[in-house]
């Protein structure tokens, strides 16, 4: 088996101070290094709360989360904010490009973040990616003079701009059409088969979710299935 | 988009806020100058009067103060023993700008039938001018203090109904005297009473030769009038009085007047501090899923709030560059209708762009905290 870039053990979650709701019974998981995965179940069974976590963008209520290794529980915010920088790669259902930044300076953004400031060093690298997504003539453009599914694409560029060993996606192609959807999947694709890049993608499209490598579906916040496609999704 | 109206509309805001601060500071600070130059130009800032030692005289404690002069007694009141000698000491200490020895007391001015109670001034010219720049105030005929000669305010020429050339009788004995010139200090009290002569003269009309009653002092700034007065050795039977000791109202009436300035614009600091706050933090919700983004990809807490602190920061100085332009703009305006000047000084501006800044920062202090502190999951997903 592959060394493990995510695992989870016993994670839970729960909402509310004065009566707490478990979202989360108890997960474990573990994603190996350079798999495409994807999280589906039906809305609120907390398919984002897990991604948050594994995302360290929320602490779990009790249980343990190591990336690459390294056991995070008791790492303090600014610690963890830097291996989130690091490590992991974001892509949202909606894309946040920043409006008051160029594309290429969107897409420059995490490694900027970590160099503390936007270095014309790492441009070269931004329209790389952009050519990679296929906007490489929209570098200096801003966010508000592109369609919506070249956004999205630009923020896919920016997840890659470190190129993280895991990228972590949230229904990414959730308010796109059927073709600047696929043409995103592909790009995501591409980067796992080229840079082994590990993919955990939410989504509710099942017809995408057969096209990854191994499919968990969760169910009122426990894993309710966990195997290739075929054997999560049926025939 | 939409941001940049609400920063431009909270610019405006807080410029016209540091506008009102600059204009009516700059207007209190006119009037006060006026204020001090309409009471304290015909006035020494310290005044050596001889004074009857307890017990003394017939009249008991009375003091023979500047107010009282009126009462027929002080004009026979005790002698100012030795002054001839005090004057060149006076004279020598540059801490004084003028030094003038003078001789006051009450007389009856006559004119035809029309009669007017004064205060008859007898002093050098040249002294006098330097204590009182009664040269820059002459309205008519010419500053000068000749024998048979006096001044007279506005004031009194309309009483009297008396021009210059005229000649007017005073006193017990009725002694003509010609008017050379007539003043306006802009004070009725002065314009309205003051009649002014060479010292010789009035020595000569209240019938006390070689004598003053007397001594009033300049010095360079005002408000020093009580330390430097302080710094006086005692002179037997000499008492020492400041202006402010003299004018209690005023200076109650200038520092009320300086406590509802600084009343109006802590205020309008208030005013424009929470628009501020309001706007940044109307622009933290907004822009929440930014902050999520980049927060999830590595932002450190502090980088996000520093971008809402300098944030608040610029339109606190931008709102401050356009306030302090739109308050001298005012200001000058006003000054060109009033009747004294409005003087926007570089402290002034200096300060309100200091102050302007200061508030921004403060003003950003919760947003920017608000936004740092923000939870980048929920930031995320809670915006669209
Ligand atoms: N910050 C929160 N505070 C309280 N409850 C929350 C919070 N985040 C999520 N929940 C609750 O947890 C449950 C799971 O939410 P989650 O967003 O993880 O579902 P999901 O599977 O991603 O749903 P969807 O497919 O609609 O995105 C929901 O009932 C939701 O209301
Ligand atoms: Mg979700």
């Amino acid at each position: 088996m592959k060394e493990a870039i995510v695992e989870l053990r016993e994670v839970r979650k729960s909402f509310g101070e004065e009566r707490p709701v478990e979202i989360l019974h108890g997960i474990d998981l573990r994603i190996g290094r350079g798999e495409f995965v994807a999280l589906i179940g039906p809305s609120g069974s907390g398919k984002s709360t897990l991604l948050n976590q594994i995302g360290l963008l929320d602490r779990p209520t009790s249980g343990e989360i190591s990336l690459e290794g390294k056991n995070i529980t008791g790492l303090d915010d600014t610690e963890v904010t830097r291996l989130r920088g690091q490590t992991l790669g974001f892509i949202f259902q909606f894309h946040h490009l920043i409006p008051a930044l160029k594309v290429a300076e969107n897409v420059m953004l995490p490694a900027a973040v970590l160099k503390g400031g936007l270095d014309a060093a790492l441009r070269p690298r931004a329209l790389e990616l952009l050519d990679a997504v296929g906007l490489k003539d929209t570098a200096d453009q801003y966010p508000r003079e592109l369609s919506g599914g070249m956004r999205q694409r630009v923020a896919i560029a920016r997840a890659l701009m470190n190129a993280p060993p895991l990228i972590l996606a949230d229904e990414p192609t959730g308010n796109l059409d059927t073709q600047s959807s696929d043409r995103v999947f592909e790009l995501l694709r591409r980067q796992h088969t080229e840079k082994e890049t590990s993919f955990l993608i939410v989504t509710h499209d099942d017809s995408l979710a057969a096209r990854c490598d191994r499919v968990i579906r969760i169910v009122d916040g426990s894993i309710d299935a966990d195997g290739s496609p075929s054997e999560v999704l049926g025939d | 988009m939409e941001g940049r109206t609400q920063s431009l509309l909270i610019l405006v805001g807080v410029g016209v806020g540091v506008a009102a601060m600059v204009f009516i500071n700059a207007i209190m600070a006119g009037l006060e100058v006026n204020l001090l130059e309409k009471t304290l130009g015909a006035q020494a800032h310290i005044t050596l009067t001889a004074e009857r030692s307890r017990g003394q005289g017939i009249f008991g404690e009375e003091d023979a103060t500047y107010a009282r002069v009126s009462s027929a007694e002080s004009n026979r009141s005790t002698r100012f023993e030795g002054w001839q000698r005090l004057v060149p000491r006076f004279d020598d200490n540059p801490v004084f700008t003028a030094v003038c020895p003078r001789l006051v007391g009450a007389a009856q001015v006559r004119r035809g039938a029309v009669r007017s109670g004064a205060v008859l001034i007898g002093a050098d010219a040249h002294r006098l001018n330097d204590l009182t720049r009664i040269r820059e105030r002459m309205v008519a005929g010419s500053f000068r203090l000749g024998s048979g000669e006096v001044l007279i305010g506005d004031s009194m020429s309309e009483t009297l109904q008396a021009r210059v050339g005229d000649a007017i009788r005073i006193g017990d004995e009725q002694q003509l005297v010609r008017i050379a010139g007539i003043f306006d200090f802009g004070s009725e009290g002065v314009d309205g009473s003051w009649v002014l002569g060479s010292l010789r003269s009035v020595q000569t009309l209240l019938d006390r030769p070689g004598d003053i009653s007397e001594i009033g002092l300049r010095i360079d700034e005002p408000f020093e009038a009580d330390n430097v007065a302080a710094t006086l050795p005692e002179i037997p039977q000499v008492k020492i009085e400041t202006w402010t000791e003299r004018n209690g109202e005023l200076l109650v009436a200038l520092s009320s007047q300086g406590a509802s300035s600084l009343m109006i614009s802590a205020f309008v600091l208030l005013a424009v501090a929470m628009g501020i706050a309001s706007v940044l933090i109307v622009s933290v919700v907004q822009r929440r899923g930014q902050i999520g983004i980049l927060r999830a990809i590595g932002t450190p807490q502090a980088i996000v709030r520093r971008v809402f602190l300098w944030q608040g920061a610029m339109l606190g100085l931008g709102g401050a560059m356009l306030g302090v332009g739109l308050g001298t703009l005012a200001a000058r305006g006003l000054a060109s209708v009033a009747l004294f000047d409005i003087p926007v000084t570089p402290a002034l501006m200096g300060s309100a762009a200091g102050i302007a800044l200061g508030i921004g920062l403060v003003s950003a202090f919760l947003p920017a905290r608000q936004a740092a502190k923000m939870d980048p999951a929920r930031a995320i997903q809670g915006a669209g």
